[in-house]
C-alpha cells in the first residue's frame, strides 16, 4: 500500500510519529537492578582498579579482597576468578610471591568452576610469577599450560611468546629470543595489544643488541619507545631508553649512550622511581 | 336700451371666481411647499469630490446625511486627467457637521435611485470652507457583492470537490491511517508507562549513588578524625615523657649525692626510664610516619569520591540506568613480571 505525504502538516505529523517511535525505542524495558552482593562486588572491583591505577597497592589489595568476598558469597565464579587474578597481580607487585601463587592456585585447582579462559589466564600469570622467582623451567611449563588452555582466538599468545623470549635471553640464547620476540610482536599486533607489542619490541631490541645487530636493535627500540610514549607509560619509556643506551654502548657510541641514560634518568626521576634512578646512576658511573 | 343680467348668473360668476382663486392659492402653496422641500429657501453650501468615473452620478442626485436628504449634486466636470469633479450643494447647517476627513459614499440599492451618502468623518478639524474637498467611495452593488462572493467561493468549492474525491479514492488508506494512529497511541501509552518506570529506577539509582558518595565522604571524615586522634595521642605521650625525664634527673641527683649505696638501684631505675623514653620516641616516630601516611590516605578517598561524582556526571542519564559492569581482570602484561620491569643486570 502506498500513500504520499505532500502537505507540510502531514510531514510534521510523520516526523512527530518517528520521534515518538525513537523515544519508545530508547526507553526499552528497564534493566533488573543488581543485588547488594553483586553491586558490592562490582563497586569494590572498580574502586580497587582505581586504587591500582593510582599506585595505592594497600588499598587495591583491600578492595579486591572485598570484591572477592562479595563474589564468593553468591558463587559468582567469573567475578571471583577476576578478583583472584587481580589479587595475585597486586601481591606480586608487593613482592609477595607466595601469596600471589596462593591466589592463582585457587583458580588452577578448580578449572571446572572458573572456566577455560580464567584457567589460561591463571596459568599465564603463574608463568610470570615464576620469572620473578626466578624458575625458568617452571615458567616455561606454565606458559605451555596456558597456551594449551587458551581458548581461540587466544589473546595470551604475545605475552607467552615474550615470556619464552625472556627465558631464552636469560639463558644466553639471543637468537632464539629474537625469533620468539618477533613472533610476540606479530601476535600483539594482530590482537591489537599495543603495550604488549612494545614489550615484544623491547625484548627484540635487546636480543638484537646481544646478537650484534645493533642497527636493527636501534630501530626496534625506537618503535617500542614511540609506542610507550604514545601510551604514556613512563616506566616503560625509561626502559626503552636504557636498552637504547646499551645498544649505543655496544656500537661504541658513548656520547649517544650517555644521552640515552640521562634521558632515562630524567624519566625515572620525574616518575618518582627510586630503584630506576639508582640503576641508571650505577650504569652512568661505570 | 340697458341689458339687465339676472341675479342667478351673477352669483355663479362669483362662485367660479372664488373657486379659481382658491385653486390658484392652493397651487401657490403647493409650489412653495415643494420648493421648500427641495431646499429652495435654504442657505446652501457647496462642496466637491473627485471620482474616477461619473457612472451612476448625475445632476440632481440626492445627497443624504444620516438618511436625510440634505442636498443635491449640482454639477459634473470632466478634468484633464480624465477624472470627474462632482459638485454638491447641501444645507449650510449640515455643512458645519462635516469634518476634514468627510467622505461621500455612492449607494445604489436594487430598483432605487442612486444616492450619495455623506459620512461626516471623525477628524478634529472641520471641513475647510475655502476648499471643501471631501473623499469619495462606492459601495458595491448587490450584483458586485454576489460576483465577489462567487469568485471567492468557487475555488473553495472546487477544493472541497477535489478533497471529497480524494477521500473517496483513498478510503482504504484513511482506514489504515486511523488504525495506525490507534496503534501508535497505544504504543505511546506503553512508552509513557515505561518511561515512568525508567525515571523511577533512575531516581532510585541516583539515590544509591548519592548515598555511596556520602558514605565515601563519611569515610574520609572518619580518617581525618583518626588522624587527629593519633596526633593527639602522640602529643600526650611526649608530654608524659617530658616530666618523667625530669623526675629521672632529679632522682639521679639525689641518689648520687645522698644515697651512694643505692646507686645500683638508681642505675636500674635510670635504665627503666631510658626504656620509657625510647618507647616515647618510638611512639612519636610512629606518629611522625603515620600521620603523613594517614593524611595521604585521605587524598585517595577524595579521589574516589571525585571519580564517583565524575562518573555520575559523565554517565547520567543513560549509563546509570544500566547495572554496573561486573568485576574484570586487569589485562595480562609481560611487563607485570619484575624481571621485565626493571633494567636487567649486566
Amino acid at each position: 500500500m502506498r500513500w504520499r505525504c505532500a502537505s507540510r502538516r502531514c510531514a510534521e505529523g510523520v516526523a512527530a510519529a518517528l520521534l515518538l517511535g525513537a523515544l519508545a525505542g530508547c526507553a526499552g524495558a528497564p534493566k533488573r537492578a543488581p543485588s547488594p552482593a553483586q553491586e558490592a562486588a562490582a563497586t569494590s572491583s572498580q574502586s580497587a582498579a582505581r586504587a591500582w591505577r593510582r599506585g595505592d597497592l594497600d588499598k587495591a589489595l583491600d578492595l579486591y579482597a572485598k570484591a572477592l568476598a562479595a563474589a564468593d558469597s553468591i558463587e559468582d565464579f567469573d567475578a571471583g576468578g577476576a578478583a583472584l587474578l587481580n589479587l595475585a597481580l597486586v601481591h606480586a607487585r608487593r613482592d609477595e610471591l607466595r601469596e600471589a601463587h596462593a591466589r592463582i592456585d585457587r583458580i588452577l585447582a578448580a578449572p571446572e568452576r572458573y572456566g577455560a579462559a580464567l584457567h589460561a589466564q591463571a596459568a599465564a600469570r603463574k608463568a610470570l610469577l615464576y620469572l620473578d622467582e626466578p624458575d625458568f623451567d617452571a615458567a616455561l611449563q606454565w606458559a605451555q599450560a596456558a597456551q594449551k588452555a587458551c581458548v581461540e582466538p587466544c589473546v595470551l599468545g604475545a605475552v607467552l611468546s615474550d615470556v619464552r623470549a625472556h627465558v631464552a635471553l636469560e639463558r644466553g640464547d639471543p637468537a632464539l629470543a629474537a625469533t620468539l620476540a618477533a613472533r610476540g610482536v606479530e601476535q600483539a599486533h594482530a590482537a591489537g595489544q599495543e603495550a604488549e607489542r612494545a614489550n615484544a619490541l623491547r625484548l627484540l631490541g635487546r636480543a638484537q643488541t646481544r646478537t650484534g645487530r645493533t642497527t636493527e636493535a636501534a630501530d626496534s627500540l625506537a618503535q617500542a619507545l614511540a609506542i610507550d610514549r604514545s601510551l604514556g607509560l613512563p616506566e616503560r619509556v625509561a626502559l626503552d631508553l636504557v636498552y637504547a643506551a646499551e645498544n649505543e654502548e655496544r656500537r661504541a657510541q658513548k656520547t649517544l649512550a650517555k644521552e640515552y641514560y640521562e634521558r632515562a634518568l630524567s624519566v625515572y626521576r620525574a616518575a618518582g622511581n627510586r630503584r630506576g634512578v639508582d640503576a641508571v646512576r650505577a650504569r652512568l658511573s661505570q | 336700451m340697458k341689458s339687465v343680467q339676472p341675479p342667478k348668473s351673477r352669483s355663479m360668476r362669483r362662485q367660479v371666481l372664488a373657486v379659481l382663486a382658491f385653486g390658484a392659492l392652493l397651487a401657490a402653496l403647493l409650489a412653495a411647499g415643494v420648493a421648500y422641500r427641495h431646499g429652495t429657501f435654504w442657505n446652501k453650501a457647496e462642496l466637491y469630490f473627485i471620482a474616477d468615473s461619473a457612472a451612476g452620478i448625475g445632476t440632481g442626485t440626492t445627497v443624504r446625511l444620516s438618511g436625510f436628504r440634505v442636498g443635491t449634486v449640482t454639477g459634473l466636470e470632466l478634468r484633464p486627467d480624465h477624472k470627474v469633479k462632482v459638485s454638491l450643494k447641501i444645507n449650510e447647517e449640515q455643512f458645519g457637521q462635516l469634518r476634514a476627513d468627510a467622505t461621500a459614499v455612492w449607494v445604489k440599492e436594487q430598483l432605487q435611485a442612486a444616492t450619495l451618502d455623506l459620512q461626516p468623518g471623525g477628524s478634529a478639524a472641520a471641513l475647510s470652507k475655502h476648499d471643501p474637498h471631501i473623499g469619495f467611495t462606492r459601495r458595491g452593488t448587490l450584483t458586485e457583492i454576489a460576483s465577489d462572493l462567487r469568485s471567492r467561493l468557487a475555488p473553495i468549492l472546487d477544493d472541497v470537490k477535489a478533497l471529497t474525491g480524494t477521500v473517496r479514492e483513498r478510503q482504504g488508506d484513511i482506514a489504515e491511517l486511523v488504525r495506525n494512529a490507534n496503534a501508535a497511541s497505544q504504543e505511546l501509552a506503553g512508552a509513557v508507562k515505561e518511561m515512568r518506570a525508567l525515571a523511577a529506577e533512575a531516581r532510585t539509582q541516583l539515590g544509591a549513588i548519592g548515598s555511596r558518595a556520602q558514605a565515601t565522604l563519611d569515610g574520609a571524615r572518619a580518617t581525618m578524625a583518626g588522624t587527629r586522634a593519633t596526633a593527639a595521642q602522640a602529643q600526650a605521650a611526649m608530654q608524659r615523657v617530658g616530666p618523667l625525664l625530669g623526675q629521672a634527673e632529679q632522682a639521679l641527683q639525689s641518689l648520687n649525692g645522698a644515697l651512694p649505696p643505692l646507686l645500683e638501684k638508681a642505675n636500674d631505675t635510670l635504665a627503666g626510664l631510658r626504656e620509657i623514653a625510647r618507647d616515647g620516641r618510638t611512639v612519636s616516630a610512629a606518629a611522625a610516619t603515620g600521620v603523613p601516611s594517614m593524611l595521604g590516605s585521605v587524598q585517595p578517598l577524595l579521589d574516589d569520591t571525585r571519580d564517583t561524582l565524575q562518573g555520575v556526571r559523565q554517565a547520567w542519564p543513560l549509563s546509570t540506568l544500566l547495572p554496573a559492569p561486573g568485576p574484570a581482570a586487569l589485562p595480562l602484561d609481560s611487563h607485570d613480571a619484575m624481571a621485565l620491569r626493571e633494567p636487567a643486570l649486566r
